[in-house]
């Protein structure tokens, strides 16, 4: 139950996330099967610089190849700071498509359009190495190609050819080129990754009647006024469908608001309960963090223009202060967890020692010693579990007479699980 | 004559006199304490007759064969114990067992028993009668089981005509379900044990069937649920504080929590209204859910199975995206599992009746399962409620025989040709139901 109450408010979290900070250039739909977002220099120089970007975060920690995709933009970044470099990239585009084939993941195509002839100073740098077949090897499994000196395309989808390549690079250097699109403006389509994901988080957390009002939606756009103000609209085809549906945008939002209200009494009350996801001794610090968020978002105001419905988000540094302070929160937790490799160890035994408990309950006769193997193979393991600290598990088994008399579980690092009890 | 009639209604008023006091001090209503109360009130005593750590080693009695149990056991139920004597007293009730409930006894039941109270005692209940059956007293012991069996259907209706309680009608269900199978497992025990002739086993089998006419109706058990759960919502949803606040069970959020959380909602027209939007939607889920569930509870387990699992299949892949849906729905598919397995076992001890029956008539068990049926006048071969066919029966060399339901996979997993190993069965996978000619196995 308890669980369930910090997803509403862990959306409401993301809300606010989604609605801040974010600096980000122009986004913009080039094809019908990919999202293609487009930048400036400085938003690369600003992902090269600890990347504080709450939303980048986020994906780096749930996609593993976006990850890599960032270490390559990163890496740029650094390259542009370099004396030698400054002024050679002018503007770069990220595309992506999900990869529906094994193994499942994310493509990215990344287009950087450069100063005439510094594209094969970039690539080394990033490379380290010069390139092999036209191919520049890079890390986490991207590679790239030198369309021309102004032109290098980036990606770690393997099967596509070289000619496609180009032709996908020279159509976002032809957007880059005109500069028209690179503005402190961030527009969502409704493209499938984007419904897919929204959908699927809409239902995931319970957020029903959004969805039906979603799917009357036609676009989303931010607008960066300043640094410390935002307007985050919500468009909708016509003024009717916006008339039927704004009360429901505007009341979750208000729901929000109010469920940040009592998350810093249900914090408080965590300082008493066991079993909270952050430990009591965060409990206060968490309080204090939905009270502000809480203050943050009734300061949110709205209003109704023609077929959108326009809120705006003051205060826009308190909330990327407040996602720092978050993400500390949640790395201190997580830091005590990992504290102790030793009481993981010995739970990890310990299952291992139920599910040797079960095996020999349902297979009265044994005529080998039981393996982890036997285990996960048979369904009383859903994965051979893993010490902390990289000792190996071994199950001595006595078997007398196709009978499993006793049994042992032991670590190669921190020995039998009756000496550590 | 008049002074005959006269004198008659004089003695009636001072019965009627001298019982009233009882009346109120044992009820705690205005009405007569019936004997179905003393009952009630027997089975409250025999828990009293043991200390804690006795109840925890009674019981085991029921489940194996222990020293310890046993010797308790026989401490205080043989020689006229007194657990023979509640024993006694609970067959006694038995005819008043079968009369509706009145309101006084409904109350008596809601306020002297909870759940574990209920459980307790039946179990208790059932383990002298399990040891009084093997010492021959195989009478006593299954008028005693038969009146347990009632009073859990009894606690059933009980709480579901207490207007103000917060059981949960499917829990209250699960809970009688679960004392019933100690019963009837006991009670397998006791037909299997008794030698008696003359008509022991018609009786026992048409008690039985008296038995499973009574069971409080799922469709009414799936109504009164739907009922509380929207009860729950609608409470939530008029943010009311103080009355949330008053909430004994199914509390969704800390009272302190949803105070604030009420008062913050209430200053948003917008939030309101989502408020009622999103209560509205849930309510109408939960009707589809239960109406789905309804018409699966009418069908065969099979097609109620398959029915069940469609349903579910929605709920866990985010079909129903509302909060208040997702927390409030019960797993009805285990719930309908629970309550076809209690019919398995009532089936088998009927089973088990016609099968002594034919044993007293013909000096042996049956060669087929058929040949019961053929039995006296009236008393049908009951049918394994999983598969809606016979049991599996096999008659084995030394003249015993082995019955078996298909269990809720309604695939016989064993084999029972060679002969019937409890011990190996209950290291096995199969969910098996196995009756032999004195012992009934299950997991």
């Amino acid at each position: 139950m308890d669980n369930k109450f910090r997803c509403l408010i862990i959306m409401f979290i993301l809300f606010q996330i989604f609605t801040s900070g974010r600096s980000a250039a122009l986004c913009e739909t080039a094809a019908a099967d990919a999202d293609c977002y487009f930048y400036g220099d400085k938003y690369l120089q600003k992902i090269a610089d600890a990347s504080s970007d709450p939303f980048l975060k986020a994906m780096e920690a749930v996609v593993p190849d976006a990850v890599n995709a960032l270490t390559i933009l990163k890496n740029a970044g650094g390259s542009i700071k370099d004396g030698e470099l400054k002024g050679a990239l002018k503007a770069f585009c990220v595309s992506f498509k999900i990869r529906e084939s094994e193994p499942r993941g994310i493509n990215f195509y990344i287009t950087l359009d450069c100063a005439a002839g510094e594209v094969a100073n970039m690539l080394s740098r990033l490379a380290g190495a010069g390139p092999a077949a036209n191919k520049y090897s890079l890390p986490g499994g991207f590679y790239a190609l030198a369309i021309n000196p102004q032109c290098a395309f980036i990606t770690n989808d393997e099967k596509i050819e070289s000619s496609a390549a180009a032709a996908k690079a020279d159509s976002a250097i032809v957007e880059l080129s005109s500069g028209e699109g690179i503005e402190e403006k961030t527009v969502i389509y409704k493209t499938k990754f984007v419904s897919d994901k929204i959908t699927a988080y809409i239902n995931k957390s319970m957020l029903s009647l959004l969805d039906k009002v979603y799917e009357k939606t036609e676009k989303f756009e931010l607008d960066v006024i300043d640094e410390d103000n935002a307007r985050f609209s919500v468009s909708f085809p016509d003024e009717e469908s916006l008339a039927s549906n704004y009360e429901v945008i505007v009341g979750y939002k208000d729901i929000f608001t109010a469920m940040t209200a009592a998350n810093s009494e249900f914090e408080k009350l965590n300082q008493t309960r066991r079993n909270a996801k952050f430990s009591a001794e965060f409990s206060g610090d968490m309080s204090m963090f939905f009270k502000e968020m809480s203050e943050l978002s009734s300061k949110i105001t709205h209003r109704l223009e023609g077929k959108k419905l326009i809120f705006n988000v003051p205060m826009l540094k308190k909330y990327g202060e407040l996602n720092s302070k978050m993400m500390n929160l949640e790395k201190k937790a997580q830091t005590k967890q990992a504290e102790n490799p030793l009481k993981r160890c010995n739970s990890n035994m310990k299952t291992l020692e139920g599910a040797v408990e079960l095996f020999a309950m349902e297979n009265p006769k044994i005529e080998k010693p039981v393996t982890i193997e036997a285990l996960t193979g048979g369904g009383y393991l859903h994965k051979a579990p893993q010490c902390p600290e990289g000792g190996s598990y071994n199950i001595e088994c006595k078997i007398n007479n196709n009978t499993l008399e006793s049994f042992k579980i032991k670590c190669g690092k921190h020995g039998n699980l009756d000496e550590m009890m | 004559m008049m002074k005959i009639i006269y004198s008659r209604f004089i003695i009636v008023i001072l019965c009627a006199l001298l019982i009233a006091p009882a009346a109120l001090s044992t009820a705690g209503a205005a009405e007569k304490p019936g004997t179905k109360i003393k009952v009630y009130e027997s089975a409250l005593n025999i828990s009293r007759l043991f200390d804690t750590e006795e109840i925890n080693c009674a019981v085991k009695y029921l489940s194996e064969t222990d020293e310890a149990a046993l010797k308790i056991i026989e401490e205080k139920t043989a020689g006229g114990g007194a657990a023979y004597e509640v024993i006694l007293t609970l067959g006694r009730g038995l005819q008043e067992m079968f009369k509706p409930l009145t309101p006084a006894e409904s109350d008596f039941l809601v306020k002297n028993f909870n759940y574990s109270a209920l459980r307790q005692s039946v179990k208790l209940i059932a383990a002298a009668a399990k040891f009084l059956s093997y010492k021959g007293k195989t009478s006593a012991a299954g008028r005693a089981l038969f009146a347990a069996c009632m009073m859990s259907i009894h606690f059933e209706s009980a709480a579901e005509a207490a207007r103000d309680s917060e059981l949960s009608p499917l829990v209250t269900k699960m809970v009688s379900i679960a004392c019933q199978k100690i019963c009837f497992e006991t009670l397998i025990v006791n037909v299997l044990e008794c030698e008696s002739a003359g008509n022991y086993f018609s009786n026992f089998y048409k008690t039985l069937e008296y038995i499973n006419k009574s069971q409080f109706s799922i469709q009414k058990t799936l109504g009164n649920e739907r009922s509380n759960i929207e009860k729950i919502i609608r409470l939530y949803a008029s943010l009311d504080a103080e009355k949330v606040k008053e909430l004994k069970e199914g509390a969704i959020y800390p009272p302190e929590v949803y105070s604030i959380l009420a008062a913050e909602i209430k200053k948003s027209p917008f939030a309101m209204k989502v408020a009622r939007l999103y209560t509205d939607e849930a309510i109408a889920q939960v009707s589809e859910i239960f109406s789905k569930y309804g018409e699966a509870a009418k069908l065969p387990f099979k097609d109620a199975f398959k029915a069940l699992e469609e349903a579910d299949k929605k709920l866990t892949s985010g079909g129903y995206n509302n909060f208040f849906t997702m927390v409030s729905i019960p797993n009805f598919n285990r719930a309908n599992t629970m309550i076809a397995r209690n019919h398995a076992f009532l089936a088998m001890a009927q089973t088990a009746a016609l099968l002594k029956l034919y044993k007293n008539a013909n000096k042996k068990f049956p060669d087929a399962l058929s040949a019961c049926a053929a039995a006296p006048a009236g008393l049908k071969l009951p049918k394994d409620p999983f598969t809606q066919e016979d049991f599996k029966y096999v008659k084995l060399p030394h003249g015993g025989f082995i019955l078996i339901s298909a269990g809720a996979n309604m695939l016989i997993d064993g084999k029972y040709e060679g002969g019937f190993d409890p011990k190996d069965f209950r290291l096995g996978s199969s969910d098996d139901i196995v009756m032999t000619e004195n012992s009934i196995t299950s997991k």
